[in-house]
């Protein structure tokens, strides 16, 4: 029993032990008498602990131990323990004790707030704050009384952190999240969620954070190059932040999904274009940083990224041309990766989104298909050929548009058109072929002095090299007019084969640009170490012209969905305001659009007599049928 | 104001009649090749019953007449005009100028007149009327009423529009009829053509400056 531990209550046990024959049988048979241990007590109480004067100094003398040992020094933690416990016992520790004791607390742990938060930097903080709360949840098991542990830790916690959350936060957050700092933003979210409306707070700026510096990951054109990569990176680290430091909580984790919605679509249809951009880096051959594992969770990551988006047809049509580019060159890495890629595109966006790029697919292993046929066509003919030549069937509508571009292509190519022509059509009779020498690609087999050689080239590669066959030096004029390629056209595949890497022809005068005047020839001496050698088309400026004209064809697109719902709205209800037309065309469109764009649109629809205005009320349309 | 009550012509287009109609009328005198009064006869015609040829009234005159272009009135047109003003010479139809000026004020009558306008001063193969026909035209209408004219006038000359298309024309009289001289009641969301969008985020932005 720890009375023992008070020298009073050994003498009260001695008196008691004495007159124990008295306090048997005597006053215990009188209800009315206290016992003489109560008697004891309440003498004790009454003269010596009640007596002001003894009690101010022994409260005093408790509280001065106290801060004592919270500055640091030990003290007496049994002679406390005592102290108390008789306070309790005597039933006078709240009164004369705990109501001080919280006051000093009080304002001990509201100057050192002020103090700290001033001094010390937001983690060491927090640390410091976390040490306090162990020390006097200590302080309660050693020698407090239980029930002080409720209103000093809520002392505390209010002193230290609820006061001064918006500071904490406004100084530490967003260093914290830079650095990555996981313990202590473990500590920060477990302590915020003690304090009263801490987590809410808390919330609030992890938000204002992720849009911050998301939104600078985006908006900054000069960082274009690296921004998909950044964005991966970022949302790989908010969501390691997410998961291990603040304790998966939901509304931390949507709120992270809604600032990532809301930057990444500050900055229209960028951020799309260079996701599929990435996604074609990350398919095309040559990339062998990832194995297929890797890729295909890389390819997970980014749709995580992708679905934030709200113009998807932007992607879509970039997407589209840079998968064109990987089937037509055969330069896709793994078959494989490319189907899982359209089946989580299709996920995501439905078979409609995807419906084209299948159609993408499809055509390749249909092309595959009629090639092993067209080998077995021609060698039942009676002339062979010996150009080997391989086609590829593209249905108009799935794949990105192509300009078709005239050139003079040499007899036998031609003749091998023609070959192919009749093959085809003889098998789908009512279709049109139009061939795309844009596209086409070709080995050809020639002789240096070193040896002999393989060159991997365009077809205008191959049409200039062709004609020095047939000569030793053309001027760009004679070369323009034999191949018929277009001027600009004709100039970068020649400077791609007289200045680039493998310079195969020499140009008169030497330089970088192919001026008017220059005169090529072949160049007899080229040497390489390779036996297979692929000559790069340059392409710097069409990429720029078609990253303009596919952006452009998808607002064109754009502009004639819009027309489309429109005219299936008013089709259908008639009369409608301006405002519900509005709004219903938002639940119907896509992509994000202007509400100037629409009226745009609209008008032009007036315009065009599809619909009218009412005479008398200027915001209602009517269907003109 | 002459009595509104029709007088039927006696008969539809019995060569005699119209011959004396068309004495009566005077309308030998201004009229050219084709049974058409042309620039020539028109400008006479404006002289005779003495109003400048720009005037607002002339607009008027043409749509009770159900003129088709401007600067023309076809035979046809003129008879069928004048027999519902019931004017058989230039002296009536003098006269009858006050009242023709009277029906501006209607403002159903003004908003018909204005519709009017748009297919009236356009060129019959367009769709829709050159900016600087429009900018006449709005004067001649609007001119004199809506305080605001100038300002618009001044913010098509800088704008990009080449030509003003029906919609637009319809709305810039509603805008003018609707829209307080502080632009306070416009709403940016409503169905206002972009066009006017266009205008008031101009003015704001001057009036800023």
């Amino acid at each position: 029993h720890q009375f023992r531990e008070y020298p009073f209550l050994c003498e009260t046990i001695m008196i008691r032990s004495i007159f124990l024959f008295l306090d048997r049988t005597y006053v215990l048979q009188n209800s009315l008498l206290p016992s003489i241990w109560d008697t004891g007590l309440e003498l004790f109480r009454t003269h010596i602990v009640n007596d002001s004067g003894v009690q101010k100094r022994t409260v005093d003398g408790i509280l001065e131990q106290i801060e004592l040992e919270r500055n640091g020094e030990t003290v007496d933690r049994s002679l406390l323990r005592s102290l108390l416990g008789m306070l309790s016992d005597l039933q006078v520790y709240k009164d004369s004790f705990e109501e001080r004791f919280l006051v000093e607390t009080n304002r001990l742990y509201a100057a050192e707030g002020q103090r700290l938060m001033q001094e010390r930097d937001v983690p060491e903080y927090l640390h410091h704050v976390a040490h306090r709360l162990e020390e006097e949840n200590d302080r309660v098991m050693s020698y407090l009384d239980q029930s002080t542990q409720k209103p000093l830790i809520n002392c505390v916690e209010k002193q230290l952190l609820g006061e001064h959350m918006t500071a904490i936060l406004q100084k530490g957050l967003s260093t914290l999240l830079d650095e990555n700092r996981v313990t202590e933003l473990a500590l920060l979210y477990q302590l915020f969620s003690k304090v009263k409306g801490g987590l809410p707070t808390l919330l609030q700026f992890w938000r204002d954070y992720i849009k911050t510096f998301g939104g600078e990951i985006v908006g900054t054109p000069e960082k274009d190059k690296d921004m998909v990569q950044d964005l991966l990176d970022f949302k790989d680290k908010m969501d390691n932040v997410a998961q291990g430091c603040f304790a998966r909580n939901e509304s931390f984790i949507n709120a992270m999904k809604e600032a990532f919605e809301t930057f990444i679509n500050k900055r229209p249809n960028k951020p799309a274009e260079l996701i599929a951009k990435y996604v074609d880096s990350k398919l095309r051959a040559g990339n062998k940083e990832a194995t297929e594992e890797e890729l295909e969770r890389i390819l997970d990551k980014i749709m995580i990224i992708f679905r934030f988006i709200h113009g998807k047809d932007v992607f879509e049509a970039f997407y589209k041309k840079d998968l064109a580019k990987r089937l037509l060159v055969g330069k896709s890495a793994s078959v494989d990766a490319e189907k899982s890629m359209l089946s989580k595109l299709k996920h995501e966006c439905g078979a409609a989104f995807t419906s084209k790029l299948e159609g993408m697919f499809k055509d390749m292993e249909l092309s595959k298909d009629i090639m092993i046929q067209f080998k077995q066509y021609t060698q039942n003919q009676s002339e062979p050929s010996n150009i080997e030549l391989t086609v590829n069937i593209l249905t108009m509508g799935y794949w990105p548009s192509y300009t078709p571009m005239e050139v003079h292509l040499p007899a036998e190519m031609v003749k091998l058109q023609e070959v192919f022509k009749l093959f085809y059509l003889g098998k789908h009779s009512g279709r049109k072929l139009q061939w795309q020498p844009t596209l086409g690609h070709a080995v050809l087999k020639t002789e240096f002095k070193e040896g002999k050689k393989e060159l991997q080239v365009s077809l205008f590669q191959t049409l200039v090299l062709l004609m020095f066959n047939e000569g030793e030096e053309f001027s760009v004029e004679e070369i323009r007019t034999a191949t018929g390629i277009e001027e600009g056209e004709l100039r970068r595949t020649l400077q791609s084969l007289a200045c680039g890497k493998a310079r195969v022809l020499n140009k008169n005068p030497r330089g970088k640009d192919v001026e008017d005047g220059d005169r090529f020839n072949f160049n007899n001496d080229f040497k390489h170490k390779l036996f297979r050698i692929k000559i790069n088309q340059i392409q710097m400026k069409e990429t720029v012209e078609e990253q303009v004209s596919t952006t452009e064809r998808v607002f064109q697109d754009r502009q004639y969905q819009i027309d489309a719902a429109v005219v299936r709205i008013m089709k259908m209800r008639k009369t409608l305001s301006h405002n519900l037309l509005v709004s219903e065309l938002y639940n119907q469109l896509k992509f994000p659009v202007k509400p100037g764009d629409l009226k745009k649109r609209i008008e032009s629809l007036i315009d065009r007599d599809y619909m009218e205005r009412d005479k008398e009320t200027p915001n209602q349309y009517h269907y003109v049928a | 104001m002459p009595p509104r009550k029709k007088r039927r012509p006696s008969a539809g287009d019995d060569m005699s009649a119209k011959k004396s109609r068309q004495d009566r009328y005077n309308i030998v005198k201004y009229i050219g090749c084709d049974d058409v009064v042309g620039p020539e006869g028109m400008e006479k015609f404006c002289e005779d019953i003495g109003v400048e040829p720009e005037n607002v009234v002339m607009l008027v005159l043409a749509w009770k007449l159900d003129a088709q272009s401007m600067g023309y009135f076809t035979l046809q047109e003129w008879l069928r005009g004048m027999g519902s003003l019931q004017c058989d010479s230039t002296e009536r139809l003098r006269n009858s100028l006050d009242y023709l000026r009277s029906v501006l004020n209607d403002t159903t009558s003004f908003k018909l007149i204005y519709r009017y306008a748009f297919d009236f001063a356009r060129e019959k193969d367009q769709r829709s009327l050159d900016l600087n026909t429009a900018k006449c035209m709005l004067g001649l209408l609007l001119g004199k009423t809506w305080p605001l004219f100038p300002v618009f006038n001044q913010f098509l000359e800088q704008s990009k529009y080449k030509v003003i298309n029906k919609d637009q024309w319809c709305n810039v009289l509603e805008f003018s009829r609707t829209i307080n001289l502080d632009l306070s009641n416009y709403d940016e969301d409503g169905a206002w053509p972009v066009l006017l969008d266009e205008f008031v985020e101009w003015y704001k932005e001057r009036e800023m400056s």
